[in-house]
């Protein structure tokens, strides 16, 4: 097995003492910015870009490992404490775990969580080591109009069928689109949109989109109503945060479900780990309402334990599905992606040849990431708990300084600052009116690629429109996306009737 | 990200006419927007000559047109539901704060190269705090200048980030 021996490798790589600090610092910080309310995973690893600026490509990919998985976990923390899901992915893993936590049982509800989260994320992992060298051979065997169809289904997965409202949906991605397409056209050497600036002849950065739409969009938002009375509450916790005998043995065949159910979302783009959650919640509670002693509603544990390992099983096949296809399934993917291109490395089946020896530490560092969060949250969840009580006038100050700073590091230029504020506005201003973000950022990372292989397709067959749907791939890849349309058609309409 | 329950705050009681959504006309009003400045740039836009036939312009087209639909669907969407749906419920937003949080950000780019990291990281932490709420302005102040601080030796000194020194130029 090549693979297990490239793995070593990579261990190799990410186990000496600098790079365990890098993993440890980057878990910590991701759980932090995770913990903050309205800030996710995918601010985390945002927000923590300019921080990796000064260390070599392998430190910087290590450090993200850390930021990535310690993001997710502190989403769970503030829905499980405050009811407040630090991020879409975390909410169906919150309805039993706020429940455990008002019944006394907030730790075990942290601790389930977190070895939910060690679990999935685990399998999923193991899962990418053994097989991506295998998915991005087959991956070769995608050409331009393979590539334009996965993005398509990307597009209208994110914008269609995972969001509320096709309307909004569409409405977040043709923002999107617009904003990808400013810069130099890259085929044509053409400039597109850029009003004369010579800042923007390299595009608008998705970093700059990122921190304006999720950072400075949330504060604006926060600030534009804070005068509504607060009813979140922090629940106080104390006691030991691990789990008996019984409480493991009950947890443990949830956690497996759940990860059952993560592991194939990673790879499809649908955005993220919200439909896996939602099926792991769901399947645990049918389960127990055939139980003797149905839990449901009083803090179940299986509740909190499926939807974790869900979440973190799709997070870790999202990671393959970025190495080896180039492909970013969800918006904490797809920044990532950005970090690579950052470092002039194209994620997709030629980077596993390239830059071998980085992806292999980057995949070993997930492992060790896993393992450094176990040990850092299973004691220690309560703690980050205490960031919730910072004055929300100073936190979201921070979060503001942050924003400018990250924004400003990357490029010195003031263009990028401006832009920052206007996003950050229409950032608000989706909030305030339930227009989904994601199919914003898959648009401007999942744009540019889009627009190329449309192109090149179109180029190679002079412009015949049979040839996007000639392959055998492509055809299954539009089977899938008009399967899944059916199924939101159907859930929909079902929904209706309810 | 908006969760459920945060949005079910907003609704808070309303009376009056029944008039068009709001909401759905802000967002058609970006919209437009985006698809006029599309199709500005695609109008003055220099296509060299060399260009092969899927040119510059073709995916924009593409996208303008798609906003422009979008344009029409969501006024469509304001008119249709609004005598089902109650307006925006305007006593519940703070423009205030929202504004003064902008003109604060836009204070700090203005001011950044002139003043330097410090003094404008100071200011824009002061503001945003005070637009929220906060009212212990002696001690906002120094623990604005701290957190500057803080962030100019961490970043600037030690990893070595660019950020302005500004008037002060001591980095």
């Amino acid at each position: 097995m090549d693979q297990l021996a490239n793995l070593a490798g990579g261990f190799a790589t990410a186990l000496t003492p600098i790079n365990i600090l890098w993993v440890f610092l980057g878990a910590l910080m991701g759980t932090a910015v995770g913990v903050l309310p309205g800030l996710g995973s995918a601010m985390a690893v945002a927000l923590l870009l300019p921080v990796t600026f000064s260390l070599d490509p392998t430190g910087a990919f290590i450090m993200f490992a850390g930021v990535y998985y310690g993001g997710l976990f502190g989403d769970s923390i503030t829905g499980i404490l405050l009811n407040t899901p630090g991020n879409s992915t975390a909410i169906a893993g919150t309805f039993e775990g706020h429940k455990m936590a008002l019944a006394g049982r907030a730790p075990q509800a942290l601790a389930t969580s977190a070895i939910g989260a060690f679990t999935g994320g685990l399998i999923a992992t193991t899962l990418v080591a053994l097989f991506s060298p295998l998915l991005a051979e087959a991956a070769t065997a995608f050409g331009p109009a393979e590539f334009f169809a996965l993005t398509v289904l990307a597009f209208v997965a994110t914008a269609a069928i995972v969001a509320d409202s096709v309307l909004k949906g569409l409405t977040a991605l043709a923002i999107g689109l617009a904003i990808a397409m400013v810069g130099i056209d890259t085929q044509t050497g053409a400039l597109r949109f850029t009003g004369g600036l010579p800042e923007l002849f390299d595009g608008i950065s998705v970093l700059v989109v990122t921190v304006g739409l999720l950072a400075l969009g949330e504060v604006l938002y926060i600030a534009s109503k804070r005068r509504h009375p607060s009813s979140d509450r922090l629940v106080e916790n104390s006691g030991r945060p691990f789990l008996s005998r019984r409480e493991f043995r009950e947890a443990l065949p949830a956690w497996l479900r759940g990860t059952g159910f993560g592991i194939p979302f990673g790879v499809i783009p649908v955005g993220g780990s919200e439909i896996p959650t939602f099926l792991a919640y769901g399947n645990e509670r049918r389960l127990d309402r055939k139980s003797r002693n149905p839990q449901f509603g009083k803090g179940a544990i299986r509740g909190v334990a499926g939807p974790e390992a869900a979440g973190n099983a799709t997070a870790g096949t999202a990671m393959g599905a970025l190495l080896t296809l180039g492909l970013p399934t969800s918006a904490t993917a797809a920044i990532l992606l950005a970090a690579f291109q950052q470092y002039g490395l194209q994620p997709g089946p030629l980077l596993f040849d390239r830059a071998g020896d980085l992806v292999w530490a980057l995949i070993a560092s997930l492992f060790v990431g896993l393992v450094v969060l176990l040990v850092l949250n299973l004691p220690f969840a309560p703690l980050w708990a205490q960031l919730l009580r910072i004055p929300k006038p100073y936190l979201y100050a921070g979060i503001c300084t942050f924003a400018v700073l990250g924004t400003y590091a990357a490029s010195s230029s003031l263009v990028d600052l401006a832009l920052l504020i206007g996003i950050g506005l229409v950032g608000f201003l989706m909030r305030r009116h339930d227009i989904p973000l994601a199919p914003v950022l898959i648009a401007v990372i999942l744009g540019p690629l889009a627009e190329t292989e449309m192109r090149r397709t179109l180029a190679i067959n002079e412009g015949d429109l049979g040839s996007f749907v000639a392959g055998p791939i492509t055809i299954v890849i539009y089977a899938v996306l008009l399967l899944g349309i059916a199924g939101a058609i159907w859930t929909k309409t079902r929904r209706a009737a309810a | 990200m908006t969760t459920k329950n945060e949005t079910d705050e907003l609704t808070v009681e309303t009376t009056g006419e029944p008039g068009p959504r709001a909401g759905s006309l802000a967002v058609a009003g970006v919209v437009l927007g985006v698809a006029l400045y599309l199709t500005y740039g695609l109008i003055t836009m220099n296509v060299p000559d060399a260009a092969d036939s899927p040119g510059p312009r073709f995916f924009p087209v593409l996208v303008a047109g798609l906003a422009y639909l979008l344009v029409i669907a969501l006024v469509v969407d304001a008119f249709r539901h609004r005598t089902r749906e109650t307006p925006e419920p305007r006593t519940a937003t703070d423009w205030k704060a929202v504004a003064g949080i902008v003109a604060t950000l836009v204070v700090f780019t203005l001011l950044l190269r002139p003043l330097g990291w410090m003094l404008a990281g100071t200011l824009l932490f002061w503001g945003v705090a005070t637009f929220l709420g906060s009212r212990r302005h002696v001690f906002d102040a120094g623990l604005a200048l701290g957190v500057a601080s803080i962030v100019q030796l961490i970043f600037s000194a030690g990893l070595g980030l660019n950020l302005p020194a500004g008037i002060l130029g001591v980095f």
